[in-house]
């Protein structure tokens, strides 16, 4: 049996959403390290929800990063997306599907870090299609030479600019 | 803020399938991206990880001659990752106008610090900007990409360095 160990004080357990926590930083930059001030998941999954426009950031074969703009869906923590198989981030996710999202607004920055596949539609929550209609005016059902994709979560940062000496906050998903 | 003698050539990036038109017509002046570029108050940097996973964070800087500058910390992620791997993408604060730059990063000696680069970033941060605090770096640009969202797909503009910066 291993030692009972305390449970780290920077770091609450939610009832729903991943576990909240500070960044790992530098220690000059000052930021907080008590629980006290974390946001709730709700404050990110809202944000992402919400946000017109994305950009994703993949990493081509030869280790350049490449970031683009785009529209997508944030539903039941994941994020969906359609591009075209021939784009440059559908040829790097190929090839390595680590990828980060950001949110659009700065002053409330989320930026999401995980992995992007491809899926069938039919994996896809119709409510996903129905919110895609609602938000841009088109279902996100792929074209031709057209593929879905669903990022999972691994980490996200959330980066409120005017509370960052309290709220900046980090959320591992297991 | 001075700018680079000869504006880069404007070109369209490969977006198959989106209407971005193969003429120039709605092409943007380089003006156009150094303007928002370069007044934009909060960056976005990425870099990427020995294992190949990307890594985002926000930073500030300011655009000078043809190149940006930041600072931080010897010993943040970013600065680990940018020594093992010195290409990098750096995004302005606004999505809707977003420029996104694709370049490489060289980190910089003390005396290789443009002393404009100082006094930029006082006026601009009221901040020190102090490599003692965190090493200063300095990305050169190999692309810029404007995603213009009420312009799109005319103003979808690619800007390319090669030689010229």
């Amino acid at each position: 049996m291993p030692a009972k160990s305390k449970p780290k004080k920077s770091q609450t357990h939610l009832k729903s959403g991943p576990r909240a926590s500070r960044p790992i930083v530098p220690p000059g930059y000052q930021f907080p390290t008590s629980p006290e001030g974390l946001l709730d998941w709700s404050w990110a999954t809202e944000r992402l929800t919400n946000s017109h426009n994305y950009v994703i950031v993949t990493v081509r074969p030869d280790g350049r990063p490449h970031a683009m703009g785009m529209h997508g869906l944030w539903f039941d923590d994941a994020y969906y997306f359609g591009t075209d198989v021939s784009s440059r981030k559908a040829r790097n996710l190929a090839e390595n599907p680590h990828c980060v999202l950001v949110s659009e607004n700065f002053h409330e920055l989320v930026i999401v870090e995980g992995t992007a596949e491809t899926i069938d539609g039919e994996s896809v929550p119709e409510e996903v299609f129905e919110a895609s209609k609602t938000k841009y005016g088109w279902s996100m059902k792929p074209r031709k030479g057209g593929s879905l994709y669903r990022l999972t979560p691994r980490v996200v940062f959330a980066f409120p600019l005017e509370q960052i000496a309290t709220a900046v906050t980090r959320w591992r998903f297991q | 803020m001075k700018r680079a003698a000869q504006p880069p050539p404007a070109t369209r990036p490969k977006m198959e399938g989106y209407g971005v038109p193969e003429t120039k017509e709605g092409i943007l002046p380089w003006e156009w991206a150094l303007d928002r570029f370069s007044r934009s108050h909060n960056y976005w940097l990425t870099s990427v990880r020995p294992d190949g996973a990307p890594h985002v964070m926000p930073v500030w800087g300011v655009w000078l001659d043809g190149a940006w500058y930041f600072s931080t910390s010897a010993s943040s992620r970013k600065s680990w990752n940018l020594q093992h791997n010195s290409k990098c993408v750096v995004c302005n604060e606004n999505a809707a106008e977003a420029v996104i730059l694709e370049g490489t990063a060289r980190r910089l000696k003390d005396d290789e610090i443009p002393q404009q680069a100082f006094t930029d970033y006082q006026s601009k941060y009221g901040w020190k900007f102090d490599p003692k605090r965190g090493p200063v770096w300095e990305v050169r640009p190999h692309a810029v990409f404007a995603m213009p969202e009420q312009q799109f797909p005319k103003g979808v503009t690619k800007w390319v360095f090669e030689g010229i910066v």
